[in-house]
């Protein structure tokens, strides 16, 4: 049985409110880059065909008014606005400059800080573009698979050719002092083959401000490439060889997120990234039509997994949350299979990322196809945490440095 | 206080004992003259009242 799409008479009381505060925006529909393991082209979805290339300008405003009205209705703190793929800059910077005025006019005034961001594989990242984020305030995550032979392998263009010279060569320019400020950070997708610890410096010559790893798309009916004779937890090994290069630095070099938030979820506190914690994110997907779709990873799953029933042009955020696809990701600990809920680290993993946990003959109801890898890497951090913890108190007590 | 109800509740696995743990949790004041590690960040980061977000962000921007 499928348990998390059960209906419940109520809510259970730990259930988060049914709104959103992360918007992924599909200003354009296509990519330039050829990415073999891409989850939007080359896995099960084949929406992207019947899609207009790119958004229309009475789309993006009914759109920005869809989500001020959200957002005017619900006052969260913070949200957040993601220009995302395709490849967004292929909208060019008169679309993204449309649709940010629109935003941000529609925007002025509410109580909540609207975070406006583009994630980018940067190949046509340039001064113009740069002029744009500026003036809007629109900060830029760039995604780059680590080494040049990694990101070379699985980012070629479409021509076949590698591209991580020409996104080197735009992140030189985000990090020049005008535009530094802009510089969001690195998105990198774990390649099981390269050396995590050459992977993680790699990423670091580029100077990001923050990083996050994640691990490649996967469901139990496509499950993810295992090198033989890796043992039963390759992607958690690789992580925590990467965790301790991460953990040992003299002085943090940069944010990880995902090792961050594995670090806050461990010490009581609420998890930034999809890969912990008990809920899924709220996040919402707008195509380039105007139709609106679950989270997008759900692609990797099934042609249909990503799809709602849902069109700006016809409902508002509030009936959208209340989809249950979209429920399903507020569903916590009782949307998950038995397995999971009598797993001891299950308040940490909250079962894995929700497309991971797919077979077809029941739905999202099993573990992770992660799951040896999850705690393979759960129960090495803590192990590192505790031990570190430890030895803080040690040396703090040594100098007599204790308040 | 920090993080104690929940490396108690996580304390299966490997490590030293939980309640060593526990108690050697460093203040908020001894962490601020302590090199700024990925242990101290974390440590501070979760010596205060503020949450973070409610929800976790969407993995796939950064």
């Amino acid at each position: 049985m499928r348990c998390e799409t059960a209906p419940h008479a109520t809510s259970p009381p730990e259930e988060p409110a049914a709104m959103f505060t992360q918007f992924v925006v599909k200003l354009y529909s296509r990519c330039n880059f050829g990415c073999p393991d891409c989850y939007v082209y080359e896995h099960r979805d084949r929406g992207w065909r019947a899609e207009p290339l790119i958004m229309s300008p009475a789309t993006m405003r009914r759109l920005c008014v869809r989500i001020a009205e959200h957002l005017r209705r619900h006052r969260p703190e913070r949200a957040q606005v993601a220009l995302h793929g395709g490849e967004p800059l292929l909208a060019g910077p008169l679309a993204v400059e449309r649709f940010a005025r629109g935003l941000r006019d529609e925007t002025e005034g509410l109580p909540t800080q609207v975070d406006l961001l583009v994630q980018t594989n940067a190949s046509l990242l340039d001064r113009a573009f740069l002029d744009v984020f500026r003036r809007y305030g629109i900060t830029v995550g760039v995604s780059v698979d680590g080494t040049p032979e990694s990101h070379d392998r699985r980012r070629p263009d479409r021509g076949g050719e590698g591209t991580y010279a020409e996104v080197a060569r735009a992140l030189s320019l985000l990090r020049t002092p005008r535009h530094r400020p802009l510089y969001r950070g690195l998105l990198c997708v774990i390649d099981i083959e390269a050396d995590p610890v050459a992977t993680y410096e790699a990423l670091l010559e580029h100077e990001p401000p923050a990083v996050d790893l994640l691990l490649p798309l996967a469901t139990w009916q496509f499950p993810p490439h295992r090198p033989p004779g890796a043992g039963d937890a390759p992607y958690g090994r690789w992580l925590a060889a990467m965790f301790d290069r991460w953990f040992d630095a003299a002085r943090r070099e940069t944010s990880v997120r995902l090792f961050d938030s594995l670090l806050d979820v461990q010490l009581g506190g609420t998890s930034s990234s999809e890969m912990w914690g008990q809920y899924g994110a709220d996040v919402v997907v707008i195509q380039p039509s105007g139709l609106i779709e679950y989270n997008d990873v759900l692609k990797t799953v099934s042609s249909l997994a990503g799809r709602s029933p849902l069109h700006i042009a016809a409902h508002d955020f509030d009936h959208a949350a209340a989809d249950p696809g979209f429920a399903a990701e507020r569903a916590g600990l009782a949307g998950l299979c038995g397995q999971c809920r009598s797993c001891p680290v299950v308040d940490i993993c909250g079962g894995g990322l929700r497309a991971h946990r797919h077979r077809p003959d029941n739905g999202f109801d099993n573990p992770s196809c992660y799951c040896p890898d999850l705690r393979f890497l759960i129960d090495h951090a803590r192990k590192r945490l505790t031990k570190g913890v430890i030895s803080l108190r040690a040396r703090l007590d040594r100098k007599g440095m204790s308040a | 206080m920090m993080g104690r109800e929940t490396l108690l509740r996580a304390a299966d696995g490997p490590g030293p004992p939980v309640e060593s743990t526990v108690q050697a949790l460093p203040d908020a004041l001894d962490l601020l003259r302590l090199p700024r590690t990925a242990l101290v960040e974390a440590l501070l980061r979760n010596a205060g009242q503020d949450g973070g977000p409610e929800r976790p962000r969407w993995l796939s921007a950064v």
